[in-house]
C-alpha cells in the first residue's frame, strides 16, 4: 500500500507523459540486445527521427509556425560535421559546436524575412529558404561536393571513443533523444515557453500583452535549427554519406507527418510519429507487390490524420466510437452491480 | 540568339504560367495553397505517356483529350476526398494544407512506383520541324504551338470567368465565400470546378512542357511546380492576372541569365527574386498591401 | 498633471479619416467614457492608444511623457493594457497561464534564463504564481485556476480578460466593450466590478454601448462622432447635449425626445 502511493506521487510529479516517455526510452535502449543489425539500423534512424521530428514539433506546436522546409536545418547540420572531416579531417566531437552554430544562424537568416510577412507567406517563405539552401548544396562544389555528395564519413568519435558498433551508436542518439526531450520541456514549461504558446494562440493579444514577436520568433527558430542540425550531423555519421537529394521539401514533408501523427505539441507522441513512420515503410519494403509503393505511406498517414483529427466525418466517427466505448463500459458496470 | 531566347523564355512561361493559375485560383477561393497542383502537373504527364504507348496508340489529340478528362476528375476527386471534409470542419487552412501535401505524396509516389526513375522519349508534335527566321534563328514548331494554344486557354479562361454563371459564381466565392453560402450557392460544387479547373490546366501544362522536353522523367513534377508557385507569390499569389504575368517574368528572365550567364546562375535566380520580392513586397506584384486588423 | 493627455490624434486609413484630431484628458481615479455610434472610431482611439497603430499625427502623454516612437512592448511596460471587443484569449492555454503572460513583463527573468532550470527562474515562477492567486481572487474565478480558458463561460471570459489585463499593473486600463453580450443583471454586476478596478489601476478609459453601464459608473464621457469629438463632459451633460442625441438618433431626433419628455 505504501509503495503505491508512493508510486502514484511519482507519476503525479513527473506527468503521465514524462513517465510514458522514460518508459518508452528504457524499452528501446533493450532494443539492440534482441535485434539483428538490419533491424537496429532502422531504430538507429527512427531515434534521429525523434530528435528532428521534436524539433519542428517545437516550431510547429509550440512555436505555431508550420514549416515547410525543416530539411535545411537538418542539412546544413549534416553538410557542417561532413565538410569538417572531408576538408579537415575534425571528428564529431570537435565539429559539434559548429554545427550547433551553423544551424543557428541559418535558422536565425529564416526568421528575419519571417518577421516582416504574416501568416499565409510562412510556407512560400519556408519553402524557398530550403530550396534555396538546397541549391547551394548541390552547386557549391567547392565545398559540398556538389552532386557527387560527400562519402565515407566516419563513425562518431566521442573525445577519442569511437562509437564503432551499431549498437553503441544507437545508444548515444537515445541518450540525445533523452536530453533534447528535457530541454524542450524546460523550454516550454517557461515563460518564453509560455508566451511562443500564447503567440501561437492569438499574436494580436500577445502583441497586447507586451511580448515581443519578433525576437521571440528569431529565438524559437534558432532553437528548433539546432535540434534539426543535431539530428542531420547525426544522420551524416551514422549513415556515413550525404548529398544534396537526402534534404529536399520532401524530407521536410515526412517530418511534418511525423510531428502531424504525433500530435502539435505533443512531444511524446512525437516519438511514437517517428517510431511508426519509420518502421512501417521498412515493413512494407518486404511486401513484395508493395516494395515501389511503400513511401506512399507518409502521404496515405498524413491525409488520414488530418481526417481524423480535423474533418466532420472523422468527428462523427470518433463521437460514435466514443458512445460505444462508453456503452460498454456501462454494461460492465451494470453487470458488476447485479452479481 | 536574343529572338531564341525571349521565345523559349515566353514557351516556358506559358508553362509556369499555366500551373501558376491552379495555385492562384484555389488560393483565392479558399486562401488555401494546394500542394497537389505539381503532383497533378506530373501525374498528367505519366497518364499522357501511358495511354499515348498503350490504349490511344499515336494519336495524340485523343490522348490529350483523355488525359484532360482525367486530370479534371482527379482535381476534383481531391477535392471531395483530401480537401472538403477538412475545410467544412473549418479548424484552419493549415489542416488542408497538410492533407494536400499528403495527396502530392501519395501521387509522386505512385507515378515513382509505377514509372521508375528512367528518363523516357515523350511525343510530340512537329518534332525536328523549325521555322527559320531571318536572321537565321531557328524556333521549334512545338514553340509556337505551346505560345498559341496557352495564349487561347487564357483567353478562354478569361471569357469563362466573366461572362459565365459558373464564372461569375467563382469570382464570388473568391470575394466572400460565406457570403456565397448564404445566397444559397452550389459552393462545394463550385470549389469542386475550382479544383478541376486548375488540375486541367496544370494537365496542359504538363503536357506541354514534356512535348518541349521530348522527355519525360519522374522529377518534371517538381522542379516546375516549385517554379510556378514561385511564379504565383511573384505576381501576388491569388491574383489569376498577376501569376500569368509572374509566370513570363520568371521563364524569360531564367532563359536569358542560361542563356548568357549559365545554368547554375539560372536555377538561383527564380528563387533569388522570389526572396527579393518577398523583402520588398510581400504581397506580389499586384498584391495589394493588407491592412492590419485589430 | 492629467493621468494621459491626448492632443489633437488623428489617423487615416486610405482616403477615410477614422479619427479626426482628437483631443481629451483622463484624470487619476476616475472612468473616462468613450461613446459613439459604430464607426465612430472608437476602438481605433484604444489601438493608436496601445501601439497598434500609429496615428498620422497628434500626441498623447502619459503622466507628462510622450508615447512617442514606442513599440508594443513598451507601451505595455509604461502602463497600458487593454481588452479586445471579441474576447481575444489564449484559447489553448489555462486560466494560470493567461494572467501569467498578462505579467510576462513583470516576470524577471529573460529568454536565456528560460532555457534551462535554475535558481532565479525557479524563485520568479514561485512568486509570479502566488500573485496570479491574488488577481484571481479579485476577478472571482479561484476554482477555475487549472481550467482551460474557453471552457469558461462567457462572463467569466469577459472577466478572465479584464484579469490577464490588471495582471500587468497598468496605469491606464483600456477596455473595450466589457458589457457586450451581457445579460442585464451581469451588467450591473460588471459595473460594480469596473468601478471597484480603480483600485488597482489609476484610470480607466471605457469603451460600452449600453447606456445604463456608462451613466451609472463615468465621471466623464467623450462622444465620438464619425472620428471627431462632438461632446465631452459628465453624464448628465451629455444626456441632454443636442448634437448627441442627433449622433445617436439622426436628425429631428431632439423633437421625438422632447416630444417623449
Amino acid at each position: 500500500m505504501k509503495n503505491e502511493n508512493k508510486f502514484t506521487e511519482i507519476v503525479k510529479r513527473l506527468g503521465v507523459r514524462h513517465l510514458i516517455f522514460f518508459v518508452t526510452m528504457i524499452v528501446l535502449a533493450i532494443v539492440p540486445l534482441f535485434v539483428n543489425s538490419y533491424v537496429l539500423k532502422i531504430f538507429q534512424s527512427a531515434a534521429i527521427n525523434m530528435i528532428f521530428g521534436m524539433s519542428l514539433n517545437l516550431l510547429m506546436g509550440i512555436g505555431g509556425t508550420v514549416s515547410f522546409g525543416h530539411a535545411a536545418f537538418y542539412g546544413v547540420g549534416a553538410y557542417t560535421t561532413a565538410c569538417m572531416w572531408y576538408h579537415f579531417g575534425w571528428n564529431f566531437t570537435s565539429a559539434f559546436p559548429l554545427v550547433i552554430l551553423f544551424s543557428a544562424i541559418a535558422g536565425l537568416l529564416l526568421a528575419i524575412p519571417m518577421s516582416r510577412v504574416t501568416g499565409r507567406y510562412v510556407t512560400i517563405i519556408t519553402l524557398s529558404y530550403a530550396e534555396i539552401l538546397n541549391l547551394i548544396m548541390r552547386n557549391w562544389t567547392k565545398v559540398t561536393n556538389g552532386v557527387m555528395g560527400i562519402l565515407n564519413i566516419p563513425n562518431i568519435k566521442l573525445f577519442g571513443f569511437e562509437l564503432a558498433y551499431k549498437d553503441e551508436q544507437y545508444w548515444f542518439i537515445l541518450v540525445l533523444v533523452v536530453v533534447s526531450y528535457v530541454m524542450i520541456n524546460w523550454l516550454v514549461n517557461s515563460k518564453l515557453g509560455r508566451n511562443l504558446q500564447a503567440m501561437r494562440d492569438d499574436s494580436i493579444a500577445a502583441e497586447a500583452m507586451g511580448i515581443p514577436l519578433f525576437s521571440h520568433k528569431v529565438i524559437i527558430f534558432t532553437i528548433s535549427a539546432i535540434f534539426a542540425g543535431i539530428a542531420g550531423a547525426l544522420y551524416a555519421h551514422i549513415y556515413g554519406y550525404i548529398d544534396y537529394t537526402v534534404f529536399t521539401s520532401n524530407l521536410s514533408f515526412n517530418c511534418i507527418s511525423v510531428v502531424v501523427v504525433g500530435g502539435l505539441g505533443n512531444f511524446v507522441g512525437t516519438i511514437f510519429g517517428a517510431l511508426f513512420l519509420t518502421i512501417l515503410p521498412e515493413m512494407l519494403r518486404n511486401v513484395e507487390f508493395l516494395f515501389n509503393y511503400r513511401m506512399i505511406v507518409y502521404g496515405v498517414i498524413l491525409v488520414l490524420v488530418m481526417w481524423w483529427n480535423h474533418s466532420i466525418p472523422g468527428a462523427k466517427i470518433k463521437a460514435k466510437l466514443r458512445s460505444i466505448f462508453n456503452k460498454l463500459i456501462h454494461r460492465n458496470v451494470e453487470s458488476v452491480e447485479e452479481v | 540568339m536574343f529572338i531564341q531566347l525571349l521565345m523559349n523564355g515566353i514557351a516556358l512561361g506559358s508553362v509556369y504560367a499555366l500551373t501558376a493559375i491552379g495555385y492562384s485560383l484555389i488560393y483565392s477561393i479558399l486562401q488555401l495553397i494546394n500542394m497537389s497542383n505539381a503532383a497533378v502537373f506530373l501525374t498528367s504527364s505519366v497518364v499522357f505517356y501511358l495511354l499515348y504507348n498503350s490504349v490511344s496508340k499515336g494519336m495524340i489529340f485523343v490522348t490529350f483529350i483523355l488525359t484532360l478528362a482525367f486530370a479534371g476528375c482527379l482535381g476534383y476527386i481531391i477535392e471531395l476526398v483530401a480537401i472538403r471534409p477538412i475545410r467544412e470542419k473549418g479548424d484552419g487552412n493549415t489542416y488542408a494544407l497538410i492533407s494536400s501535401i499528403g495527396v502530392k505524396t501519395i501521387l509522386e509516389k505512385v507515378c515513382q512506383g509505377a514509372f521508375g526513375s528512367e528518363i523516357h522519349p515523350f511525343p510530340t508534335l512537329l518534332a525536328g520541324k523549325n521555322i527559320v527566321l531571318w536572321d537565321g534563328t531557328k524556333i521549334e514548331w512545338i514553340q509556337i504551338i505551346i505560345i498559341v494554344a496557352s495564349l487561347l486557354i487564357l483567353t478562354v479562361m478569361t471569357w469563362y470567368t466573366q461572362n459565365t454563371r459558373t464564372g461569375r459564381g467563382l469570382r464570388s466565392l473568391s470575394q466572400n465565400l460565406n457570403a456565397c453560402h448564404l445566397m444559397g450557392m452550389p459552393v462545394n460544387r463550385l470549389i469542386g470546378i475550382s479544383f478541376a479547373v486548375g488540375s486541367m490546366l496544370a494537365a496542359v501544362s504538363g503536357v506541354a512542357y514534356c512535348m518541349y522536353l521530348k522527355s519525360i522523367s519522374i522529377s518534371v513534377g517538381a522542379a516546375i511546380g516549385n517554379k510556378a508557385f514561385a511564379a504565383t507569390v511573384l505576381g501576388g499569389i491569388g491574383i489569376l492576372k498577376g501569376s500569368v504575368v509572374g509566370g513570363f517574368i520568371l521563364a524569360i528572365i531564367e532563359c536569358f541569365v542560361s542563356g548568357y550567364g549559365n545554368s547554375t546562375a539560372s536555377q538561383f535566380i527564380s528563387f533569388g527574386i522570389l526572396i527579393v520580392m518577398l523583402f520588398i513586397k510581400p504581397t506580389g506584384l499586384f498584391g495589394k498591401k493588407e491592412q492590419r486588423k485589430v | 498633471m492629467s493621468l494621459l493627455e491626448v492632443n489633437n490624434l488623428t489617423i487615416a486609413f486610405g482616403g477615410l479619416v477614422a479619427v479626426d484630431d482628437l483631443s481629451f484628458t483622463m484624470e487619476r481615479g476616475q472612468i473616462t467614457s468613450l461613446i459613439g455610434p459604430n464607426g465612430a472610431g472608437k476602438t481605433t482611439v484604444i489601438n493608436m492608444l496601445t501601439g497598434f497603430y500609429t496615428p498620422d499625427s497628434g500626441e498623447v502623454k502619459l503622466d507628462g511623457e510622450l508615447t512617442k516612437g514606442w513599440d508594443t512592448t513598451q507601451y505595455v511596460r509604461k502602463g497600458f493594457n487593454r481588452t479586445f471587443q471579441n474576447i481575444r484569449l489564449f484559447s489553448n492555454l489555462t486560466v494560470e497561464d493567461n494572467i501569467l503572460i498578462g505579467m510576462q513583463h513583470r516576470i524577471p527573468y529573460g529568454s536565456f534564463l528560460s532555457l534551462f532550470p535554475n535558481k532565479v527562474k525557479n524563485t520568479c515562477e514561485r512568486e509570479a504564481r502566488e500573485e496570479v492567486t491574488e488577481i484571481l481572487k479579485k476577478i472571482g474565478l479561484e476554482g477555475h485556476r487549472y481550467d482551460k480558458s474557453t471552457s469558461l463561460p462567457y462572463g467569466m471570459q469577459r472577466k478572465l480578460e479584464i484579469g490577464r489585463a490588471l495582471a500587468s499593473k497598468p496605469k491606464v486600463l483600456l477596455l473595450d466593450e466589457p458589457a457586450a453580450g451581457m445579460n442585464p443583471k451581469e451588467k450591473v454586476e460588471l459595473s460594480e466590478f469596473i468601478k471597484s478596478l480603480l483600485n488597482d489601476v489609476d484610470g480607466i478609459l471605457l469603451i460600452e454601448h449600453d447606456m445604463k453601464v456608462i451613466m451609472s459608473i463615468s465621471d466623464k464621457i467623450i462622444v465620438l462622432n464619425h472620428g471627431a469629438k462632438i461632446a465631452e463632459g459628465k453624464p448628465e451633460e451629455i444626456q441632454r447635449n443636442p448634437e448627441v442625441i442627433e449622433a445617436y438618433l439622426g436628425r429631428g431626433g431632439k423633437q421625438h425626445v422632447d416630444a417623449g419628455e
